[in-house]
């Protein structure tokens, strides 16, 4: 019941926050531009056209075209796909990851402890991108690699938020009660610590969402991304840069684009952030 | 290093002169006693050692990001104080806008912007390369930095405005600014005497933190403005595969992160007396 009744509550909250909702509906746009692709894109993304090189934007090509004619319309929405993918697995990966280490760590303590979170502690010491950077050296380039590399830098804020609030699950009287009672230390875990410890970390979740795009995309820019032809909005922009004098829209319209999707994610997260924090009110 | 035809003898002895032949926990040993001595490695291509060529660069890095890091602060500070001040006011939507459209764009976009606007259309500043204070003077090494600078501080900027407002909020609501407001204090004193002052303290913790983020960034600033600065060397070292460089890289900043959150929590010290370390 309770549940139910904070949902709706968090729902509420959200719908009259001006800003959250701005994010949800660019969000909401980039999901459907990401799925009706093949229907909305004007052509083939990767469809070279020598005849119409470098086209500044008109009606036939909204966006123009880049260096080797092909519609930097079409490489804008099949380039969304990348970006949502990216973005939504990286975090889900380090969520996943985190969760699992900051749970150890809070629920065990002791040496467990110790161990994993000086082992965060560490990683905390490499900047994102150069940490990312690092390990697509290590892995090779492709999308996977990609995923992971966005995804590793991610983990200690997830296992610190999740240490911390499993800690103070661990003591509460149900959490008692249930060992008193006999039950394994995994189902008290799985069954009472984490579904109450999970809010801060969905909250974390979502706002991580968007510099984990902006972490593949600066690997893409750099040439260790996503790989051409693939449209990436990152790779579009690095592939421009030879051309910002004589047709500056190749570089600046696909940044426009991250920055619009990153915008829309820091707002949205922002929004939940305020909505279940209880100390802002209503 | 040798190629796709390599012999096998020859990747043997390869591996043999590089110690790949060992145990992990035997190179990893060598590395750290290694690092004790100050020796990073050679690198593979160059044959230059790792340690000397990141001194060298190191310079070009440390000053892009305290450079950004002052820009971000100048911005943010009063950004985050006039939102405060005026909050739900058209100048808070105005800067927090702002604020939020500096933290959301890529810093490798807002570099290439920047060059295209000031450096080809009005032709204001370089839009690459470096200049050192000695061999080019102090009048070419700012032109020279302006434009990286603010490509890598204004999504720092953005993010410290936000922090600013929101801790400044916090601090304007307590029982002391109220005392202080009562007792006929002018606003403008209220505000950075009490408000400002003990807002600077989280901001400064973030600050610390967020050094961190400063230093991915200018891997990729230096990439776009052609600085030679240790995050170049550093794509430079993955581009031809020369861990030694990476390693190198890695490390450095990671000591200089690390030596950043200590001055940090030093200057607790300075900025709240009633912080103390036994």
């Amino acid at each position: 019941m309770r549940r139910q009744s904070l949902y709706a509550e968090t729902l509420r909250k959200l719908r009259r926050n001006k800003g959250a909702l701005a994010g949800m509906v660019i969000i909401v746009m980039l999901i459907l531009t990401a799925m009706l692709a093949p229907i909305i894109a004007p052509s083939d993304p990767n469809a070279i056209n020598l005849g119409s090189r470098l086209l500044t934007p008109s009606r036939a090509h909204l966006f123009g075209t880049d260096q080797f004619g092909r519609d930097i319309l079409s490489r804008i929405i099949y380039g969304s796909q990348i970006s949502l993918a990216v973005g939504f697995s990286a975090v889900a990966v380090g969520l996943l990851l985190g969760v699992l280490i900051g749970s150890i760590a809070g629920y065990y303590g002791g040496i467990a402890d110790h161990f994993l979170m000086r082992t965060m502690d560490t990683l905390y010491a490499f900047p994102a991108v150069l940490l990312a950077l690092a390990i697509m050296g290590i892995l090779g380039k492709g999308l996977m690699n990609l995923v992971l590399a966005a995804a590793i830098p991610s983990i200690p804020g997830f296992a610190r938020v999740t240490r911390s609030t499993v800690l103070v699950q661990r003591e509460t009287v149900y959490v008692e009660a249930a060992r008193a009672y006999g039950a394994s230390s995994r189902r008290i875990i799985w069954k009472y610590v984490l579904p109450n410890s999970i809010a801060p970390v969905i909250v974390m979740g979502a706002l991580r969402i968007s510099t984990a795009i902006l972490v593949a995309s600066s690997l893409s820019f750099l040439g260790f991304g996503i790989q051409p032809p693939t449209p990436e909005w990152g790779a579009m922009i690095s592939a421009g840069r030879g051309f910002i004098v004589r047709a500056p829209h190749l570089s600046i319209i696909p940044g426009l684009f991250i920055m619009l999707v990153v915008l829309g994610f820091n707002l949205a997260g922002d929004g939940l952030r305020d909505a279940l924090d209880p100390k802002l009110g209503a | 290093m040798l190629g796709a035809g390599a012999r096998a003898e020859d990747l043997q002895a390869l591996r043999h002169n590089l110690g790949l032949d060992q145990p992990i926990y035997v190179q990893y040993g060598r590395f750290l006693s290694n690092i004790l001595r100050g020796d990073l490695g050679e690198s593979i291509v160059s044959k230059q050692s790792v340690l000397s060529a990141l001194l060298q660069r190191l310079p070009v890095t440390l000053v892009l990001t305290v450079s950004s890091l002052i820009i971000a602060v100048l911005l943010a500070l009063p950004l985050g104080m006039l939102s405060a001040i005026h909050r739900t006011s058209i100048l808070d939507y105005g800067s927090m806008s702002f604020a939020l459209l500096g933290v959301s764009a890529p810093v490798f976009w807002v570099g290439i912007v920047f060059i295209f606007i000031f450096s080809f259309k009005l032709s204001w500043f370089p839009g690459s390369g470096y200049a050192s204070i000695s061999g080019n003077g102090f009048a070419a090494f700012i032109r020279h930095l302006i434009l990286p600078s603010f490509a890598l501080g204004l999504g720092m900027a953005g993010f410290l405005a936000r922090i600013t407002r929101s801790t400044l909020l916090d601090v304007l609501g307590e029982d002391y600014v109220r005392t202080a407001r009562a007792k006929g204090l002018r606003e403008s004193l209220v505000v950075m005497r009490h408000g400002l002052r003990n807002a600077l303290l989280p901001l400064v913790t973030v600050l610390g933190l967020q050094f961190a983020a400063l230093m991915g960034g200018a891997v990729v600033t230096e990439t776009v403005f052609a600085l030679p600065g240790v995050g170049r060397f550093a794509v430079y070292g993955i581009e031809s595969h020369d861990f030694p460089v990476v390693q190198g890289v890695v490390l450095v900043v990671a000591v200089v992160v690390v030596a950043v959150n200590v001055l940090v929590d030093i200057g607790y010290v300075a900025l709240d007396p009633r912080v103390k370390y036994d």
